[in-house]
C-alpha cells in the first residue's frame, strides 16, 4: 500500500496470523485457520480507524497481535518507526506502556478480588510510574474522575459496579500508562443503548484532551461510522475496504461493504430497509474458498471471482478496495 | 376488548435475596391481540425477561409471583405444572437469546424438534422426524433431510437460530416469545432471521411477543411496543406513534442515543447516570434522577400508567412532546 508515510504512528504490512488446526495419531498440522490473512493498513496520529467485521473476519485477532498478545505468523507492523514483533523486555514493556487495550467483556476482563485502587495501583507499581502509596493513592482518584467515575469508588470491587462503570474502570486502566494509542476491542458491544452513548463519548472526550490515537474494533457499523475518522472492513481475515468514514457510507464500493450496510436495521418505523440481505453464512477460515473470500456470498459475482484473488487496489486517495470490479 | 390472546394484569414478580426483596417486576400491565407482534423494549435489568418468564411460569421457586397472566381467558398462574408443561411449547412456545446454550448438545436437531411434536400432537416418530424435515426447510435451512440428523455444534449459530425457530413454531403455537432472537447474532445474520420472522407470522399468523434492548429491531418487525424501565412499564404505544411522538423522557432518551446512521454529530446523545439498584429503588418515579424534567413531585410520587391518546399509554406526570409542549396529568 503506497501511502505517504507522514503521520502515520502505527504502519501495519503484510500482516497474517494463522492458527494451526492437529490433527491425527501424532497431532501433527493438518490445516490453518487463516485468522488474518495478509492485511495491511497505517494508524494514523490522533486519529480513530475503526475496523468492523462480523464475528470471525479476524479483527479481534488482528488487536491482539498488534499488543503482541498473540504472536504474528507473517508481516511487519512498525510502531513509531520501530517493529512491534522485534521487541523484547524493556523495549516490549516501553511499547505495552504506548499503546494499551481496552477489552469488550467489563465483566471478564477485571480481577474480581482487586479493588479499584489495588488494581489500578498494580500497574503504576510495576511500570514505576508512581511507588508511593499516596502517590498510587492520587494517581488513581486522577484516573477515576478522569473516566467520570468518583474518588469513594477506588475501595470497591468490580461486582459492585454496573457494566458501565465498569467499562470505565476498563478506560482507566487503559490510561494509566499514559498511552499514546489505545486498541479498543468491541469495548460497547456487551453495554446498554444509553449506555453505549456515554462509553462512545467519553472515549471522544478523552481523545481530545489526552490527543490520543484509537483503533477501534467493533461489529456495528452505525457506532463505528459515529466514532470513527476512517474504517477498514474486514472479512475471513482480509481486509476488503479502507477508506475515510464518509467516503465508506456515501460510496461504497465493495459489495460485502454495501450488504452489511444494508443489513442495519433502521431506527424508524416509516422506511422499510431495502430487501437485499445476503444469503448463507461466512465460510470456514480453516477452509475459506479459492479465488476472492466473499465469493460464496456475493451478489455480484463473476466466474474469475472463483479463480483469482483481487488484489488490494487503490481506486481514489485514500479509498482501497478488494475486488476485481474496481481495478 | 374480550378477544385479547393474552392479558397480563398487576404482573409482580419479586425475588427474595439475602440482602432484600428485588421487585423485578412491579405492577405491569399489558395486552396481546392474536396475531399481532409486539415490542417488549429495555435495557437490562428492567424486567422484561423476567415477565417473559413469569408468562410461561419458567421462574425458580425464589420468585413470588402476583397478579393474574390470562391466555385465552385462563389464567396462567393458576396452571399446574403438569397443565402448564401442555400449554408451553405447544400454545405459547419461546425462542431464547443464545441458541448455543439453548439447544440440548447431546441429542440432534431432529429428534429435539420431533420430541415435541411427539409429546404435543401424538405423532409416530417417523412421522414427527418428517415433519421437523418440514419445518427446516420452512425455516430456510439447506438439505434439511441431512441437518436433521445433525447435532446443535454441526450447525453455525444462524442455523442454530433457524432451527429453535423451527422447534418453536412446529406445534402452531398462538403465542411466541422472542426473547433477544438476534442480539448474539452478526447484522447478515440478524437481518436474514428478522426477514425469516417477519414472513413467517405473515404465513403462520402468530402473535410474537419480540423482546429486546435494539430500538431498530423493533421498528423493523412491530406494530406495538412496550417500554420497561425499572420494573415498570413506562409508554406503550404504536410503534410509529412511539417513533414520532414519544411521550416519556426516558423513550425519548432511548430514540435519540441511537447512532444514526444519516448524521454525523460530535456527541452522541446520553442519558446520563445508570438504571437505579433494585434493592435501593427509589421512591417516586424510578426514572426521576436521569431525567431532565423531573422535579420535587416526580421525587416523592409515583405517576400512574395514564391513557394520553387512543393506544397510547405512559406513566410520567410531565408527558412531552413537540406539539403540545408538555401536559400534566392529575395526580389521584
Amino acid at each position: 500500500m503506497k501511502q505517504s508515510n507522514n503521520g502515520a504512528v502505527m504502519k501495519v504490512s503484510n500482516l497474517k496470523k494463522y492458527f494451526p488446526i492437529r490433527g491425527g495419531v501424532l497431532s501433527r498440522t493438518i490445516g490453518h485457520v487463516k485468522a488474518v490473512d495478509n492485511i495491511s493498513f497505517e494508524v494514523k496520529q490522533g486519529e480513530t480507524l475503526g475496523i468492523v467485521g462480523e464475528s470471525g473476519c479476524g479483527k479481534s485477532t488482528t488487536g491482539k497481535v498488534l499488543m503482541r498478545l498473540l504472536e504474528p505468523t507473517a508481516g511487519d507492523a512498525l510502531f513509531e518507526e520501530d517493529s512491534i514483533f522485534d521487541l523484547k523486555g524493556q523495549a516490549l514493556k516501553d511499547y505495552r506502556k504506548k499503546v494499551q487495550m481496552i477489552y469488550q467483556d467489563p465483566f471478564s476482563s477485571l480481577q474480581p478480588r482487586a479493588t479499584v485502587e489495588d488494581m489500578l495501583g498494580e500497574i503504576l507499581k510495576y511500570h514505576r510510574i508512581a511507588n508511593t502509596r499516596t502517590e498510587i493513592r492520587k494517581r488513581v482518584i486522577e484516573l477515576m474522575e478522569m473516566v467520570g467515575l468518583s474518588a469513594y469508588h477506588i475501595g470497591r470491587y468490580p461486582h459492585e459496579f454496573s457494566g458501565g462503570q465498569r467499562q470505565r474502570i476498563g478506560i482507566a486502566r487503559a490510561l494509566s500508562l499514559d498511552p499514546e494509542m489505545i486498541i479498543c476491542d468491541e469495548p460497547v458491544s456487551a453495554l446498554d443503548v444509553s449506555i453505549q452513548s456515554q462509553i462512545i463519548n467519553l472515549l471522544k472526550k478523552l481523545q481530545k484532551n489526552l490527543n490520543l490515537t484509537y483503533l477501534f474494533i467493533a461489529h456495528d457499523l452505525s457506532v463505528v461510522k459515529h466514532i470513527s475518522d476512517r474504517v477498514g472492513v474486514m472479512y475471513l481475515g482480509k481486509l476488503v475496504e479502507l477508506t475515510s468514514g464518509e467516503e465508506l457510507f456515501a460510496n461504497p464500493l465493495h459489495p460485502y461493504t454495501r450488504s452489511l450496510l444494508e443489513a442495519i436495521p433502521v431506527p424508524d418505523p416509516e422506511k422499510t430497509r431495502v430487501k437485499a440481505v445476503i444469503k448463507g453464512d461466512v465460510p470456514s477460515a480453516s477452509n475459506p474458498p479459492p479465488g476472492c473470500v466473499f465469493q460464496t456470498r456475493c451478489p455480484d459475482k463473476s466466474p474469475r471471482c472463483e479463480e483469482e484473488k483481487p488484489g488490494f487496489h487503490q481506486v481514489k486517495e485514500d479509498h482501497y478496495v478488494y475486488c476485481h470490479m474496481h481495478e | 376488548m374480550n378477544n385479547n390472546l393474552l392479558e397480563v394484569k398487576e404482573l409482580k414478580t419479586h425475588f427474595h435475596t439475602p440482602e432484600g426483596i428485588v421487585k423485578a417486576v412491579d405492577d405491569v400491565n399489558f395486552k396481546i391481540n392474536p396475531g399481532e407482534t409486539v415490542g417488549l423494549v429495555g435495557e437490562s435489568g428492567c424486567g422484561k425477561s423476567v415477565t417473559s418468564l413469569s408468562i410461561m411460569n419458567l421462574l425458580p421457586d425464589t420468585a413470588q409471583v402476583q397478579g393474574e397472566i390470562l391466555f385465552e381467558k385462563e389464567d396462567l398462574l393458576k396452571k399446574t405444572q403438569q397443565e402448564m408443561r401442555k400449554i408451553r411449547g405447544n400454545d405459547i412456545s419461546m425462542i431464547f437469546q443464545e441458541p448455543m446454550t439453548a439447544l440440548n448438545p447431546v441429542y440432534t436437531v431432529g429428534e429435539q424438534i420431533s420430541e415435541a411434536l411427539r409429546l404435543h400432537q401424538g405423532l409416530q416418530k417417523k412421522k414427527a422426524m418428517r415433519k421437523a424435515v418440514e419445518y427446516l426447510d420452512l425455516v430456510g435451512i439447506p438439505s434439511p433431510e441431512r441437518r436433521v440428523m445433525e447435532y446443535p455444534h454441526q450447525l453455525s449459530g444462524g442455523m442454530q437460530q433457524r432451527a429453535m425457530i423451527a422447534m418453536a413454531l412446529c406445534c402452531d403455537p398462538k403465542l411466541l416469545i422472542a426473547d433477544e432472537p438476534t442480539t448474539a447474532l452478526d447484522v447478515t445474520i440478524q437481518a436474514q432471521i428478522l426477514e425469516l420472522m417477519k414472513d413467517l407470522k405473515e404465513r403462520l399468523k402468530t402473535a410474537i411477543i419480540m423482546i429486546t434492548h435494539d430500538l431498530a429491531v423493533i421498528a423493523e418487525m412491530c406494530e406495538r411496543v412496550i417500554v420497561m424501565y425499572s420494573g415498570r412499564v413506562v409508554e406503550i404505544a404504536e410503534i410509529k406513534e412511539l417513533f414520532k411522538r414519544p411521550f416519556h423522557p426516558y423513550t425519548m432518551g432511548l430514540i435519540k442515543s441511537i447512532p444514526k446512521m444519516e448524521v454525523k454529530t460530535e456527541f452522541l446523545y446520553e442519558i446520563e447516570g445508570v438504571v437505579p439498584n433494585p434493592l435501593e429503588a427509589p421512591p417516586g418515579c424510578k426514572f426521576h434522577n436521569r431525567c431532565d424534567f423531573g422535579d420535587e413531585k416526580c421525587r416523592e410520587y409515583e405517576p400512574d400508567l395514564t391513557q394520553l391518546d387512543k393506544n397510547h399509554f405512559v406513566r410520567c406526570f410531565y408527558p412531552r412532546n413537540v406539539d403540545r409542549g408538555g401536559v400534566e396529568i392529575e395526580t389521584k
